[in-house]
C-alpha cells in the first residue's frame, strides 16, 4: 500500500497510509471504531476504490482488476451477511461455485471446514437459527472455502465465546504458518496483543513495551490507524527500547500534512515493509 | 386471499371463454403476452434488491459482470417462459388455432426482453434496505418501469399489433410476427449492453 487515501464526502476516512504486509504474517489492524480499518481491508478487496495512492496484492491491483483480487483473498465482513434460508452446507456450496471450485474439491472442503469449526452436526441446519458464534465460523469457511493467499478478517473475534475465539485464533496462526498472509482488524488492544508478537507503536501506555506504526493521520476524525506486526516464523523478536522507540515514531499526524511527509509516512519509512528494524 | 386471487381467476377464465366463443383466434390472446410481459418485469427488476445486505456475498467473490446479469436474466426468462407456454398451451386446448405457435414463440421472446428491461431499471435503481420493510427497487424505478415497459414492448410487437389491427391474413401475421421477433432482438441486446454497463458500476464499488 502506498499513500491511499479515501474520502467520503467530507470525512477523511484514510490519509496517506503506506505499508507492506509480508507473506505469512498476520499483521492486526488495530485503531477506533471508525478509524477506518474497514475502509482499508474493502480496498484491498477492490470492493472501495481508493481516492489516491497504490494497492498492490500478490502483484495484483485491485482497483484495477478486482476479479483477479478476489480470486487471491478471502474476506470476511464484520457483520456477515448470509442467506438465512439456506443451511449451513448449502451457504458454503454456493460460496464454493461462486469460486468455480470442482464439485469433488468443493465437498471435500466443506467437510474440512465444518469439521474443523465444530460445525459438522449443525451443517444441514438453517442459518436463521445458527448463534452469532456460529455465523462467525461460517462466514470463515466461506473466506477460507477457495484456499486464498491472502485472509482479511474484519474483527473475527467479535461476540465469539471464549472456546469459539481460540479455534479462530489457533485456525489463523496455523494458516500464516502455512503462508498465508493474514490481516485482521479490531479496536481491541488485548486482541491485537494476544494474537501479534509485537505491535509497533509508542502511542499505546499499554502496549507493553512493544512499538505501534501510526500508519494515517486522521486527524478529521481524531482518531490513529493503528497497526500490529506479528513477525513470520523464525524472525527475530524485537523489543523496543524505552526512549529509542521515538526514532520511528512520531506523534499522530494532522490534516492539512502534505502526504508523504507526516509522522504517518515517517513511521513507515521508518520502518521499511512494516517489519521492525 | 381467496378474494384476492378471485378477480384474475375470473378474468382469465372469461378472456379463455371469450376466444372460444369467438371460435378461433381473439385479441385477448394478447393479455398472454401481457402476464408474460409483467411476470419477467417484476421478477427482473426486484431481483438485485432483493439481495438486500447479502448482496456483499456477490462482491466478495469473483464474479464478472457478464456471469451477474445472464445469472440475475435467466430465473425470470425462464419464469415469464414458464408462463408463456401454460398461458399459449390453454389457448391451444380452448381454441385452437395457427397463431397460438406465433404468440408462443412471440411471448418466450417478450420474457427475455421484459427481463433485461427490468434488470437494467432494479441495477440501476436497486435498494438494498430491509428495514422498516424491503422495497427492492427505489420509488423512480416504480414509477417509471411500466411506461418504459410498455414502451419497449409496443415498439417491439408494432408489427403484429398493426397486423391484428387491420386485421390482416395469416401470411401477414407471420411476416409481422418475424419483424416483432427481429425487434425484439435488437431491443434484448441493447438492454444487454446497458445493463452490463450498469452491473460495472453497481459491482465497482460496495453500495452499503
Amino acid at each position: 500500500m502506498e499513500k491511499i487515501t479515501k474520502n467520503y464526502g467530507n470525512v477523511l476516512a484514510l490519509n496517506g497510509v503506506s505499508t507492506r504486509v509480508e507473506k505469512g504474517e498476520i499483521r492486526g489492524l488495530l485503531g477506533a471504531n471508525g478509524s477506518g480499518k474497514s475502509t482499508l481491508m474493502k480496498i484491498l478487496l477492490g470492493l472501495v476504490r481508493p481516492d489516491d495512492g497504490l494497492v498492490t496484492v500478490e502483484e495484483v491491483n485491485p482497483a484495477v482488476d478486482s476479479i483477479a483480487a478476489r480470486q487471491i483473498v478471502g474476506y470476511m465482513p464484520e457483520t456477515p451477511r448470509l442467506y438465512d434460508f439456506l443451511s449451513g452446507i448449502e451457504y458454503l456450496d454456493f460460496v464454493a461455485d461462486l469460486h468455480g471450485l470442482a464439485a469433488e474439491v468443493k465437498k471435500q472442503r466443506i467437510d474440512e471446514y465444518l469439521a474443523a469449526f465444530d460445525l459438522k452436526e449443525q451443517g444441514n441446519d438453517l442459518l436463521s437459527g445458527y448463534s452469532m458464534g456460529m455465523r462467525q465460523k461460517v462466514a470463515i469457511c466461506a473466506a477460507l472455502i477457495h484456499k486464498p493467499k491472502v485472509l482479511i478478517l474484519d474483527e473475527p473475534l467479535n461476540g465469539l465465546d471464549p472456546r469459539t475465539a481460540k479455534i479462530v485464533k489457533d485456525t489463523i496462526v496455523k494458516l500464516a504458518s502455512d503462508g498465508v498472509t493474514v490481516l485482521f482488524s479490531t479496536h481491541v488492544l488485548e486482541i491485537a496483543e494476544a494474537m501479534c508478537q509485537r505491535i509497533l507503536s509508542r502511542a499505546l501506555p499499554r502496549s507493553g513495551g512493544r512499538q505501534v506504526q501510526v500508519l494515517g493521520p486522521h486527524a478529521a476524525l481524531g482518531q490513529d490507524l493503528l497497526l500490529g506486526l506479528r513477525p513470520k516464523a523464525g524472525d527475530r523478536v524485537q523489543r523496543a527500547q524505552p526512549g529509542a522507540a521515538g526514532d520511528n515514531q512520531e506523534g499522530p499526524a494532522r490534516a492539512g500534512e502534505e502526504e508523504g511527509d507526516g509522522p504517518a509516512a515517517g513511521a513507515a519509512r521508518g520502518l521499511p515493509g512494516g517489519h521492525l528494524p | 386471499m381467496v378474494r384476492l386471487l378471485a378477480l384474475p381467476g375470473v378474468f382469465l377464465v372469461v378472456t379463455f371463454l371469450s376466444s372460444a366463443s369467438s371460435g378461433g383466434f381473439s385479441f385477448s390472446v394478447y393479455l398472454g403476452m401481457l402476464i408474460v410481459a409483467y411476470t419477467a418485469l417484476y421478477f427482473s427488476m426486484s431481483s438485485v434488491g432483493a439481495e438486500g445486505k447479502s448482496i456483499l456475498n456477490l462482491y466478495q467473490a469473483p464474479v464478472a459482470t457478464k456471469d451477474f446479469v445472464v445469472g440475475k436474466a435467466m430465473p425470470p426468462i425462464v419464469y415469464g417462459s414458464i408462463f408463456g407456454v401454460a398461458f399459449y398451451a390453454i389457448t391451444a386446448l380452448v381454441s385452437p388455432g395457427a397463431q397460438v405457435p406465433l404468440f408462443l414463440i412471440l411471448s418466450i421472446g417478450i420474457a427475455v426482453e421484459m427481463s433485461l428491461v427490468g434488470l437494467l431499471l432494479g441495477i440501476r435503481f436497486p435498494n438494498f434496505s430491509e428495514s422498516p420493510r424491503a422495497n427492492f427497487v427505489s420509488q423512480t424505478a416504480g414509477l417509471i418501469a411500466l411506461p418504459v415497459a410498455a414502451a419497449v414492448g409496443g415498439v417491439s410487437l408494432s408489427p403484429v399489433l398493426v397486423a391484428a389491427l387491420f386485421k390482416l391474413g395469416y401470411s401477414d401475421l407471420v411476416a409481422a410476427s418475424g419483424m416483432s421477433i427481429a425487434l425484439i432482438g435488437v431491443m434484448s441486446y441493447l438492454f444487454y449492453r446497458l445493463s452490463l454497463r450498469q452491473a460495472d458500476r453497481l459491482l465497482s464499488q460496495i453500495p452499503i
